[in-house]
Formats: structure tokens, sequence, C-alpha cells
């Protein structure tokens, strides 16, 4: 489609030219994205508070213990679990470990750059770690293989192969899903030799307390409200605000960032938020139930 | 009752102080009890070509824990406290150059996200930096029981089921930032709200008493009572 | 941010080398004076903040239970780690290791431990399995020269008003005492080393105590003593700068002595203050 630049908007009879769509969208990207907002429609062709399409997939990652793939509309996070024997702090000593770690590699979007992790995958990183120990999403107890010798440690490797924003719903829906999908082998710990001796084949699952999962939300020109924003919408927000919701209803999350919201917005996303995580559960129900058949 | 004899709806002893550092711009230092921070600011200064903005100054944000090396935790915390002043801060008055905004835990006694933020406001203000408003951050925490505290310590934190810091403005009287962690029920956030609300406006109370008193000082005229 | 250190005027430059010269100082000290030396504890256990004149250096120190190394296997552990805030200065820049930070920290460790102020035997709760590791925190946050001799005096004042949690040992149970159920205990230090820094000026000739930025951006070489109010020498480092005599070596060390104990003396009225006031607090709360 050929959009006649508003040449009569911003200059008064001014040379009249025109652009097509994409180079628009480049040197302008706010004021691209702003016509289409402001007639309730986004630029990918969704309406305002309409989330993208959800696809989950699990145990795709037959080496791993746990594995899943998760895409909301062009983004794209598969998750790896591989459980490792360690030794326990001595603080703790039948506690195990869970390391989530979200990498967004240069080659998912140009706008990382390669060599050690940027902000934005360090802090979603340990935003997903705080939501997992504040809302004791795992007994680390479990994880005890002999207590004060060894326990396993859960290492959950988030890759982001394609980015196209709001990473932060989507590396948790892949944490969620593979974690349900993790069997640990039955072990036992030696005690003369000081190893642990595991089971040749993969059985038991984890238990898990509960299910958060994430919306995240973002307000346009400080009025309009839209729901799981694109990598091309993200810099334009003048605040976002990500809401994690577990199986109950109970909120497990709130992160909010940018300029001022007031409570009454807050509560409409939190219902917004209800919603989404439903409809991405029963969707990682679903890749579950279809992993376990085959 | 709570260890050290609050209410419910208390914050705990304040102290601030202002221009501490000689090299700094600016400098806040803000405690609530046992936790304390120092901010000290940099800027509007020049900063390298590659990171200057041609429209606004960048805000630069390093935050710093009391001991230990630095985590991941650090760069969220630094994340928070940027996207909160930028909002803040009128930056397309000084467009190509910087703002480096460093916090500093001295000490870690529960809610240093809510400190830093107050801290850095008076180091914002202490250095003259234009701002479209004024923003306290308070903490409060949920227990088992589901009882609202409000500025928990570090020793009440561990009881918590949900902690959480907000970030009000002044002039819209929105929430500008928030953190919450924890299981909770959308009641107990509302309720977190509106107790972290009233928190938040005694503190701007005090950031603007800090304020005045400093320029009482600086200029010897008395400004009255606001 | 590209500010660098700013540049020093030729003017300047001639002028305080010319009223050093003349057994003088710009700000007003004579050769042989340290700045004001004011120590603050934070309310928590191994606190400090330490100002020497305008310059500002926070100490914290902090413990944890690990396992020690194997080739000692009843030794606690002590590590010293020195960062240069942002907020120091406006020509540091965050997260990159700087040369400065590295020297301090060594020169700390080799000040404090090889010298053997602090009993690391004592930190040991079973041999071989648990040792406590101490760990010092130095944050620089206003940099006006001399940040050695502040950060050193940090260091040792929080040392010295940490408190560590108490331990009973089971066979190999260990079980920790939270501060509230046991008094916490305070490590044992045999000796209080203090840092001592000259600088060097118009050839050797003339030497000042404590240099300030702008006599640290002039001086031509300087020379840190680490003693004790003993008068026993733990450390001498004199990395480079101009030669120096060996007699100006022992009248500076004289010299390093007196001030030694001078700041050893403030250090312990300010823990002793601290102490008084912490003890008037638990009072009032238990009324």
């Amino acid at each position: 489609m050929d959009i006649d630049t508003a040449a009569d908007a911003t200059t008064n009879g001014a040379s009249h030219f025109t652009l097509d769509a994409d180079t628009f969208r480049k040197i302008h990207p706010a004021e691209y994205n702003r016509r289409f907002i402001s007639q309730g429609v986004r630029a990918d062709g969704r309406p305002l508070q309409r989330f993208r399409k959800a696809n989950v997939n699990v145990g795709s990652i037959t080496t791993a213990n746990g594995s899943s793939m998760v895409r909301l509309g062009n983004t794209t996070v598969i998750c790896g679990i591989k459980a490792e024997v360690t030794e326990p702090t001595p603080e703790a000593p039948r506690a195990g470990f869970l390391v989530p770690n979200l990498d967004l590699p240069a080659l998912c979007s140009p706008q990382f750059r390669p060599g050690p992790p940027g902000e934005l995958a360090q802090t979603i990183s340990e935003y997903i770690n705080q939501i997992c120990t504040s809302t004791n999403l795992l007994n680390l107890d479990d994880l005890c293989i002999a207590s004060g010798q060894a326990v396993w440690v859960l290492h959950a490797d988030i890759l982001c192969l394609n980015y196209e924003g709001n990473a932060l719903d989507a590396a948790l829906a892949a944490l969620i899903a593979a974690l349900w999908n993790v069997r640990l082998p039955k072990s036992t710990y030696d005690e003369l030799e000081g190893t642990v001796r595991a089971a040749a084949t993969n059985t038991i699952p984890l238990v898990l307390n509960r299910l958060p999962l994430a919306a995240t939300f973002g307000v346009f020109d400080a009025q309009h409200l839209i729901a799981d924003p694109t990598d091309q919408e993200e810099p334009l927000l003048s605040s976002q605000l990500a809401i994690v919701v577990d199986q109950e209803d109970n909120l497990c999350g709130i992160l909010k960032e940018g300029s001022a919201m007031d409570r009454e917005r807050m509560v409409e996303c939190i219902g917004l938020a209800r919603n989404r995580a439903q409809a991405l559960r029963r969707l990682i129900d679903e890749a579950l139930a279809k992993a376990d058949a085959s | 009752m709570r260890p050290d004899k609050r209410n419910t709806n208390d914050i705990r002893v304040t102290h601030t102080a202002l221009g501490q550092l000689h090299r700094a711009d600016g400098s806040g230092r803000y405690q609530f009890g046992d936790s304390s921070v120092l901010c000290g600011i940099y800027g509007p200064a020049a900063i390298g070509l590659r990171d200057e903005k041609l429209d606004r100054a960048v805000i630069e944000v390093s935050f710093s824990a009391a001991h230990g090396k630095s985590t991941t935790r650090e760069r969220l915390h630094e994340r928070l406290l940027r996207s909160t002043f930028e909002t803040a801060i009128l930056s397309a008055l000084h467009p190509r150059t910087g703002i480096r905004i460093t916090c500093q835990t001295l000490c870690d006694d529960g809610a240093v996200l809510a400190t830093s933020i107050n801290a850095t406001m008076l180091a914002l203000m202490d250095a003259g930096i234009p701002l479209r408003s004024v923003i306290t951050a308070v903490s409060c925490m949920v227990d088992k029981e589901g009882e609202v505290f409000l500025d928990p310590t570090a020793l009440e934190l561990k009881e918590a089921q949900s902690t959480h810091t907000f970030a009000f403005d002044n002039v819209s009287g929105g929430v500008v930032s928030c953190e919450s962690t924890g299981v909770f029920t959308e009641e107990e956030y509302e309720s977190c709200y509106d107790i972290c609300k009233q928190g938040s406006d005694a503190i701007e109370r005090f950031l603007r008493h800090a304020l005045q008193k400093k320029l009482e000082k600086q200029s010897g005229l008395d400004f009255g009572k606001s | 941010m590209v500010r660098e250190t700013e540049p020093i005027a030729n003017n300047e430059r001639a002028f305080v080398k010319n009223v050093i010269l003349e057994g003088l100082r710009v700000d007003n000290r004579s050769a042989h004076d340290v700045r004001t030396v004011k120590i603050n504890f934070g309310s928590q256990w191994g606190h400090s903040e330490v100002q020497l004149g305008k310059t500002r250096v926070a100490a914290t120190v902090s413990c944890e239970m690990v396992r020690p190394s194997p080739a000692q296997p009843t030794e606690g552990i002590i590590q010293f780690s020195t960062e240069f805030s942002p907020m120091a200065s406006p020509s540091i820049e965050s997260g990159r290791l700087s040369e400065e930070e590295v020297l301090i920290s060594r020169l700390l460790e080799k000040a404090l431990k090889r010298s053997r102020a602090i009993d690391t035997e004592g930190l040991c709760i079973v041999a071989g399995e648990k040792v406590w590791a101490v760990r010092v925190d130095i944050r620089v946050l206003d940099h006006n020269g001399n940040v050695l001799d502040c950060a050193c005096i940090a260091a040792v004042a929080a040392l010295q008003h940490f408190r560590r949690p108490d331990v009973t040992v089971v066979g190999e149970e260990v079980t920790i005492h939270s501060l509230d159920e046991r008094s916490p205990i305070p490590l044992s230090i045999f000796h209080i080393p203090i840092c001592v820094t000259f600088a060097f000026f118009s050839n050797g000739e003339r030497q000042v105590v404590d240099p300030s930025l702008l006599e640290e951006q002039i001086q031509e070489g300087d020379m840190t003593f680490v003693i004790n109010i003993h008068r026993e020498l733990c450390t001498l480092s004199k990395a480079g700068g101009i030669p120096i005599e060996g007699s100006q070596i022992l009248h500076c060390a004289n010299i390093a002595a007196i001030k030694a104990a001078e700041i050893t003396e403030l250090i312990k009225a300010a823990n002793m203050e601290s102490q008084t006031r912490k003890e008037k607090k638990k009072e009032s709360k238990r009324e």
C-alpha cells in the first residue's frame, strides 16, 4: 500500500511527494504508528488490545530433560532445561537450584549486539528469577538427592530465535511449559564413592506449585492502551506494564515502567491479563497432552 | 504490633541530606531507618558521539548494592530507576548531553529500590536539573495473613507473601513505576496501592522540606511554611 | 562521559609547587598535616563511612560460610574488593576495573592479611569443611585525593566494627545463630595497620603528608607506609616516581608512625562512641 505522506498536514502546500509505507515506517516510526493507532488498529492489523497468536510446542529437544518452543506472533523462543548434579550450599543442604537465563543473541534481531548479554536480557532473566523464587514455583527441596551432598540444578536456558517484541511473555511461557515437560532420572547417592548414580531413563516429573504467565501492555501517546507490543512499538511507548497471573487468578508479579498510569487503567489491564494467561495456559496444556500422547 | 513498634501504615524514621559530595554536580542521601542510599549526579554534560541523542539528554544509571559482586538484580534496579527518571527529567531541554545517575547502597535493611528512587530525586533537586514532577517511592509487603505493612525492614520481609514498591508522581498522582513480586490478590494489590500512595505523599513533604532547608541555608532567606 | 580529569593550568601548577617549596600548602595545611578525619558507623554491624577532608569512602564487611581451600583447610578467607563508584569523579566509568582499584585492593590485602593483623584461624568452623569467608567491600564515593589512606581507615574501622553470627558445631552439623538469638562475635584483630601516604616535590626535597587531588596530580613521586601503633612497619610501597634517599625514608617513617598513632586513636574513639550509642538504643527498645 502506498501512503501519501502528509505533506499537507505538516508543511503548508510544500512540494508534494509520496513515500511507500515501508520507507515512511523507517524514517518516522512514531508518526507511522500514530496514524494506525488513532484509528483503533495497529500497524500489524490487530485491534489495540488483542494479543498476537500464540503457539506452544513441548519436548522437541530430546537431549534436554525438558524443553519447549513458544511463538507469540513472530517472536520465537525455545527453552531447554538441563539437569545436573551439584553440591548444595551449607545454609540450605536440601535445596536444589533453578537457574533461568534468557539469551537474546544478535541473530534474533538487529537491535541486539553480539557479546555479553545486554540490559534487556539480563533484566528479564532477573525478573523471571524473582517470579520463580517469590511465588515458590518449585519446592526446591524436591531437587534433593542426598542432603548436604548432592542436589539437582536445573539450568533453564531460554533462547530467542526471532525477536519481534515482548520477550518477557514468551520467555516465561516457554519456561513454564518446559518445566512441566521436565523428567528427571531416578537417582541414588553412593556414600562410599561419593558419586551419584542416575537411571538411564528420565521418569520423574516436577511438581509445580503454580503456573504464572505474563501479559505485557503498553501505552501509546499517553492514552491508547495496547496489548502485547511488537519490537516496532516498544521504543515508542510512554509506559509499559507487565502483569503475571497464575492458574487461580492470583497475581504473581507486576512490573510497571514509564510515565504515570492511573489506577483504573491498571485494574483494566489485570482483567485482560487474566484472560490472556488463561488462553496461554490452555495452549500449554494442549501441547503437553499432545507430547504425552505421542 | 511490629518489631520496631510502628503501626502498619508508618514509614521508618527518615533522614535526608543534600550536597554531601564535593565532586558530583548534585548529590542526595536518603535513609529509611537503617536502609541508606547515596546518589550522585553528573550532568548535563558532553558524552561520546556514539551515545548522544539529537533531541534529548541521555540518562545513564548505575546502581550498586551494599556488598558483594554485581548481579542481574542491580541491572533490573538500574532499568527501573532509569525508566522512572526518564519520565521526570525534562531531557528535551538538554539535547546531545548525558546525565549520569549513580546510586550506591550503603546499608540494606529492606526497601532499597524505594530508598534509591528517593535518594535520586533529592540528588536531581540538588543538581538543579529541570524536572516535570517530583517522584517519590515507598515499599510495602503483605504477610501470610493478608495484612499490609508499609516500609518493611529486612527482618519483616522474611515473612512476606508479596512485596510491592510503588513510585508515584506528584502532578498526575499516578503510578510511575511499580515492582511487585510474590503471590497476591487484586484486593491486596489495591490496598497496597492506597497505603503506598499515602506513604509517598508523606515522603514528598519530607523531600520538599529538605530542599527548602537547604535553599534557606544557601540564600539566608526564610521561605516560611509551605 | 567523556569528561577527563580536568587539566591543570601551568600557572596553577607552578603556584602549588612554589607554595610547597615555602613550606606551605594551598589548602592551608602545613606539610605534615593530615586532613580532618571523620568516621561514621552504620547502624548495622560492619558498615563504616570515612571522610578524609573531602575524600569519602564507605566500607562494608560481610561474611558467609564456605568450604576452605584445600591448601589451607583451617584458615578462614578474607577478601578485599575496591570499587570507584562513578559518583566519585566524572572521569570514572562504571563496570570497568581500573588499575587504581586493583592497586588499593592489593595493598590493603598486603597490609591487613600478610601482616597477620586479622586472625584467620579463628574463622575456621569445621576444619577442611566450613570456614567463614569475610569480604570487605570498599566503595569510593568522592575522590579528592589520597583515596588509599581513606580506604584503609574505612576498611580497618569496618573490620573492627563488624560482628559475625555465633555458631554451634555438633559433629558435622553447624547451626548459625541469628543476631537476636545470641550476641554476635567480633573478629579478633591483633594490630591495626594504618596507611600514611607522602607526596614528593622538587626532586624529593619536599614532602607532604596526605596529598589532595591537586597535589596528587602535580607530585613527582609518592610513597605509602603501612604502620601500626607499635611503630611496626607492615608494608612499604613506592611504585615509581623520583628516587628518594634512604635517610628521607626513615624520616618519613617516623612521621608516619606519629600519624598512624593519631588515626588509630580516632578510630578507637569513634568505635567506642558507636558502641555506647548502640547500647543506649537497645536499652530504649527494652523500655
